[in-house]
């Protein structure tokens, strides 16, 4: 995983950003090991402290837990919470927007339902 | 006071650099044997005298107080080890080395005389038996003891020589040390008839007290040795310690 | 505990290197000493390690003076600039004998570093080219173990691939076993992340002293015509502006978000660096040490 860091937003939100991400693609399964401060800090270049702060984001919002001694899992559910808020968001980002945007081009409802259909067929229909 | 492993790392230093003298020195007298074997065989008349061994030995101690007090307050101070232990080891160092070489040299004295007792041209010489047993043999165990005593002074005088030398000049800006440089063969050769007209008296006098006994002259060598030591000391205590 | 450094001067003939230098670094930490050439990060590292003595202030290690004390020196381990180890020494034997000095020598991590770096440990100091030396020497320092640490611009002479190499060592070193240790640089943005408080030295003056996370959240870059931004940048913190025409940009230290922005000013964040450049600029700092006369 070589990812690159921007300097615009803080480092230890892109952290938890990344580590999110790879709990929702299934990089990382339940009761699966991420990894350490150490890991992460040396894969980044950062402060061990930056990357604490970014790995706490998930363990105070039940995402992760702490096994004494061998280090941070993915708690049951993970996932599930994660997709739960990011529908939420999608919600929020995308359609929202987009309902907005076909008023502006004077879009009706049926057919904006049905270029929403064709989209599925073109990508295909993975989630059915 | 990281004084154990100063005192193991000079040590180390020390035992190699005598060992390595006695080894040159071997070398050394079985050149000079082979001159005296062939000036011998020619039928030519001279001797070869050789007391390089103590002269040698004085210069070395000489080079190494000049190089040893620069290198080691860096490699200490590097390493977590202040001034005063620096100076401290300089001593320890200097004590050690002077007691190896003068051991060394009673070895190679004997070793010497063994080798060249039939060999009629050739005279080893060093300092105490020219200066305290002229045309004896060989040396009593009590002689042997003053020469070793003797040396220990001597040497230890020519590492604080040395390490005084290194001190005044890396105290001294570069055009100073270019007028010093200068300036002490002058005074020295220019000096010495001066000194001579105006000081003959106590002069002598010295050189009476030093030549009765050799424990005269090592009280002269461990007196000028404290004096330098001392001075260099004083120019130790807050010398700043930066790459040259 | 932790290193005091209470004004500190100390002049070279005329030239003020350090100006009543105050500096706590009570808590274990990655410091960064950020300035430019000449500014006296490395004299403020000599006077701390006892191989200068400066001309009034003091240094205190846990409480105790530097001076001449073996065991307060002990505590504390500098990679200079300069070699100080016997120039016939070979590589492997200067590991050897830095563990006489510092039992909590790692000597297999020493090595396993050289394999690392491709550092040759039978080499003699001399033989090694300049930014084989650096690595020497900051290997050396990696694996000393000793609660205080100060790498004097440890990444001189390495080239991109070693300076990638160094600093994670260097994190991966803090991570495991946190101390002190004072990383001094003008290569602001590599350093940028990895510190967690930054000093910036200019002049022998110390002229900022705050947590990184601090500096890097805090300073933003406000541009836009020359009116708006004055407008809206009255009253805040500004460190550097620069114009051309009518349009203007300005750099402020900014302890809350910048939100709310009006029509047509952009912001953006701006990096340790931008933030160093401009605090070098800033006119009060200029020409301020004069060793406090």
């Amino acid at each position: 995983m070589i990812r690159y860091l921007n300097e615009e937003r803080p480092i230890f939100l892109q952290i938890a950003e990344m580590l999110k991400d790879d709990i929702v693609s299934g990089a990382y399964p339940e009761d699966s090991q991420v990894p350490s401060i150490t890991e992460f800090s040396v894969a980044f270049n950062i402060n061990p402290a930056t990357a604490l702060k970014g790995v706490n984001i998930l363990v105070e919002e039940g995402l992760l837990y702490k096994k004494r001694g061998l280090g941070m899992f993915v708690a049951s559910g993970a996932r599930q919470q994660l997709i739960g808020r990011r529908k939420e968001g999608f919600y929020r980002d995308y359609i929202q927007p987009m309902i907005r945007e076909a008023r502006r081009l004077e879009i009706g409802s049926g057919e904006l339902m049905e270029m929403t259909e064709r989209g599925i067929r073109e990508h295909g229909d993975r989630n059915q | 006071m990281k004084l154990r492993a100063v005192i193991k790392y000079k040590s180390d230093h020390a035992l190699k650099s005598a060992g390595i003298y006695f080894v040159i020195l071997l070398i050394v007298l079985a050149g000079v044997i082979s001159i005296a074997r062939v000036t011998a065989s020619e039928g030519s008349d001279s001797y070869v005298t050789f007391s390089g061994y103590t002269v040698g030995a004085w210069i070395m101690m000489l080079v190494i107080g000049i190089c040893s007090i620069r290198e080691d307050l860096r490699f200490f101070i590097q390493n977590g080890v202040g001034r005063r232990t620096t100076f401290l080891a300089q001593w320890i160092s200097a004590l050690e080395l002077a007691a190896l070489l003068a051991i060394g040299g009673q070895v190679f004295q004997a070793l010497a005389t063994a080798i060249t007792r039939n060999m009629a041209n050739v005279k080893i010489g060093e300092l105490y038996s020219m200066m305290y047993a002229k045309d004896a043999p060989s040396l009593t165990l009590w002689q042997h003891m003053e020469t070793f005593f003797l040396y220990l002074g001597f040497l230890a005088m020519a590492y604080m020589a040395g390490m005084f030398f290194s001190l005044m000049f890396y105290k001294l800006n570069k055009m100073l040390q270019v007028i010093v440089a200068v300036a002490l063969p002058l005074l020295f050769f220019g000096g010495m008839p001066f000194l001579w007209m105006h000081f003959s008296a106590p002069i002598t006098a010295v050189y009476r007290f030093a030549a009765s006994s050799s424990w005269n002259l090592l009280l002269v060598f461990l007196l000028v040795t404290a004096g330098l030591g001392t001075i260099n000391g004083l120019m130790t205590r807050r010398i700043p310690i930066r790459g040259l | 505990m932790g290193i005091e450094i209470s004004k500190v001067t100390k002049k070279f003939g005329d030239t003020c290197a350090l100006s009543e230098v105050d500096l706590e670094l009570k808590e274990q930490g990655l410091y960064g000493l950020l300035g430019n050439n000449g500014a006296g990060k490395t004299t403020l590292f000599n006077v701390i390690t006892n191989r200068l003595f400066p001309d009034s202030g003091s240094v205190c290690i846990d409480g105790e003076s530097v001076a001449d004390r073996d065991e307060v020196l002990g505590k504390i381990y500098m990679m200079g600039e300069e070699n100080y180890y016997p120039e016939d020494m070979k590589v492997f034997k200067a590991f050897e004998k830095t563990g006489l000095f510092y039992p909590q020598f790692d000597l297999e991590k020493a090595l396993e570093l050289s394999r690392q770096f491709g550092l040759d440990t039978r080499k003699k100091i001399t033989k090694l080219s300049t930014g084989y030396a650096s690595i020497f020497r900051m290997i050396l320092a990696l694996c000393v173990n000793t609660p205080y640490l100060l790498l004097d611009e440890p990444v001189l002479g390495l080239d991109a691939r070693h300076r990638d190499m160094f600093y994670k060592a260097l994190i991966e070193k803090y991570a495991e076993a946190p101390c002190t240790i004072v990383i001094s640089t003008h290569l602001i943005q590599e350093v940028a992340h990895i510190i967690g408080h930054a000093i910036v030295i200019r002049d022998g003056s110390i002229i900022k002293d705050a947590p990184a996370e601090e500096l890097l959240k805090g300073c933003w870059s406000i541009s836009g015509s020359k009116d708006k931004v004055e407008a809206f940048t009255r009253g805040m913190r500004v460190v550097k502006t620069s114009a051309i025409g009518g349009l203007s940009s300005v750099l402020v230290e900014s302890a809350d978000e910048i939100s709310a922005l009006p029509e047509g000013l952009e912001k953006q964040k701006a990096t340790l660096q931008d933030y160093f450049i401009a605090l070098m600029d800033k006119e009060e700092h200029k020409n301020e040490a004069s060793c406090g006369n």
